[in-house]
């Protein structure tokens, strides 16, 4: 079991994962000098969608997503749900090693092949996740203040070139440009889907946690896409791949603070990591879950060798992933996030309501 | 596209060996599902025509919104 503090701090995270280094970007591109609004906006609706998703919970206490679908819907169409949901795991995972690797290979390693990241941080997260659910919340709770701080200390010293100019005018920018942006409902907030399969082990109810966890991640975005801003301001930004990490490798104080970049790509490493964990466990669990296997260390292997394949499959480089994220991924999330959990927790009005009503005939 | 055989063949094929050999029938049917899917996909890589999985989704989308829209 995991406590509510660490739940709390694994649903930042996850969420921080790779938007910091994805979105911001394009975040900067549609919003303007605006763009830190946009977090914020997109924060909110997914605390909406998250209480969708307690709402259904609170039918089936203790109950995984992927047992959900198969105690309303039964064996056969509930384990294809589960299937799908498994699927979008790993898609998602896939994802994100890849994001990892063109990372890596735009910055500091360009020679080193994609697969050598994908297989190195696999066997890692795959030994973490068998350690079991508690493992994973410690880790990103002894972790935490290790990113936290310097990640903020880092953005503070680089507000020498700070100028509030960037910022002006304030509330100028079309305020359809920046609601119109659904892609970032999706990614990252409904893609916080995955941390419903930790609701169970979360001592003394998930919920409070998540949403906390939730709203506190789009103050971060919100604050690091301001700062981005006032330090790079919008033209410079929305041409960068890597804007955070521009910021923090053009700083030099003094000639003494200089190349302090590599503070930054480590942070932004474990937090992929940690994202990349709690993909692995919503993968793994849904497995373990579903079928109830008598092993687990062959199933992790599997993972590995689809996940590693994933990576190099789930798109042909940036720009048309980009340009898919923009177009698809609202609609692809909401598949899973909304239309299922939608049509599972009419299943269970109607179940229940046909309950009642045969006890009062009865 | 032989290395790929090399690393991967005895791999799945030595762990799918093991869980039979144990009679874990369920546990080798969802090994193999698993590791085949990835198995393909790798070889798809390797053959330099990797299966872009989200052109097969943005694909879908595509066919299921003219589906509705053609209603």
């Amino acid at each position: 079991m995991i406590s509510r503090f660490q739940f709390y701090l694994l649903t930042i995270n996850y969420i921080l994962g790779t938007t910091l280094f994805v979105l911001i970007q394009r975040m900067v591109r549609q919003g303007g000098q605006d763009a830190w609004l946009m977090p914020l906006w997109a924060g909110s609706i997914g605390v909406l969608v998250g209480l969708f998703w307690i709402l259904l919970f609170r039918n089936y206490p203790g109950r995984s997503l992927v047992q959900i679908p198969i105690d309303a819907w039964g064996r056969p169409l509930g384990t294809l749900i589960s299937v799908l949901y498994f699927l979008f795991f790993c898609v998602l995972a896939g994802w994100i090693l890849r994001n990892l690797s063109d990372f890596m290979n735009g910055t500091i390693m360009p020679e080193t092949p994609k697969s050598v990241f994908h297989v190195m941080f696999l066997l890692v997260a795959c030994y973490t996740v068998a350690q079991g659910a508690e493992t994973i919340g410690r880790l990103n709770q002894m972790i935490t203040p290790f990113l936290f701080f310097p990640f903020w200390l880092v953005l503070l010293l680089a507000t020498v070139n700070w100028d509030w100019e960037r910022l002006q005018p304030v509330f100028h920018t079309n305020p359809i440009a920046i609601l119109s942006y659904h892609s970032l409902i999706g990614f990252p907030f409904m893609e916080t889907i995955t941390l419903t399969l930790l609701f169970p082990q979360v001592r003394e109810g998930a919920g409070q946690p998540f949403l906390l966890g939730v709203l506190s991640a789009s103050v971060s975005l919100s604050m690091t896409l301001l700062m981005t801003i006032g330090l790079l301001g919008v033209e410079r930004a929305s041409r960068l791949t890597f804007p955070v990490y521009k910021v923090v490798q053009e700083v030099s104080i003094g000639e003494v603070i200089v190349n302090i970049h590599s503070i930054i790509s480590v942070i932004l490493l474990i937090l992929i990591f940690i994202k990349l964990l709690v993909l692995v466990y919503g993968a793994s669990e849904t497995l373990r879950l579903v079928f109830r296997p008598k092993t687990r260390w062959p199933h992790f292997l599997a993972l590995t060798i689809l996940l590693s394949a994933m990576a190099l499959s789930i798109y042909e480089n940036p720009i048309q992933n980009g340009e898919w994220d923009e177009k698809y991924t609202f609609i692809y999330d909401s598949f899973f996030v909304l239309l299922i959990p939608f049509l599972l927790l009419v299943t269970t009005w109607i179940k229940n309501a046909w309950r009642k009503q045969s006890k009062k005939e009865g | 596209m032989i290395i790929l055989n090399i690393l991967l063949v005895p791999l799945i094929g030595f762990s799918l060996w093991r869980l039979l050999r144990k009679k874990l029938y369920l546990d080798a049917a969802i090994f193999g599902a698993v590791s085949m899917a990835g198995y393909g996909l790798w070889v798809c890589v390797a053959n330099h025509r990797p299966f872009i999985i989200t052109l097969f989704i943005e694909r879908m989308i595509e066919m299921f919104i003219k589906h509705e829209i053609g209603k």
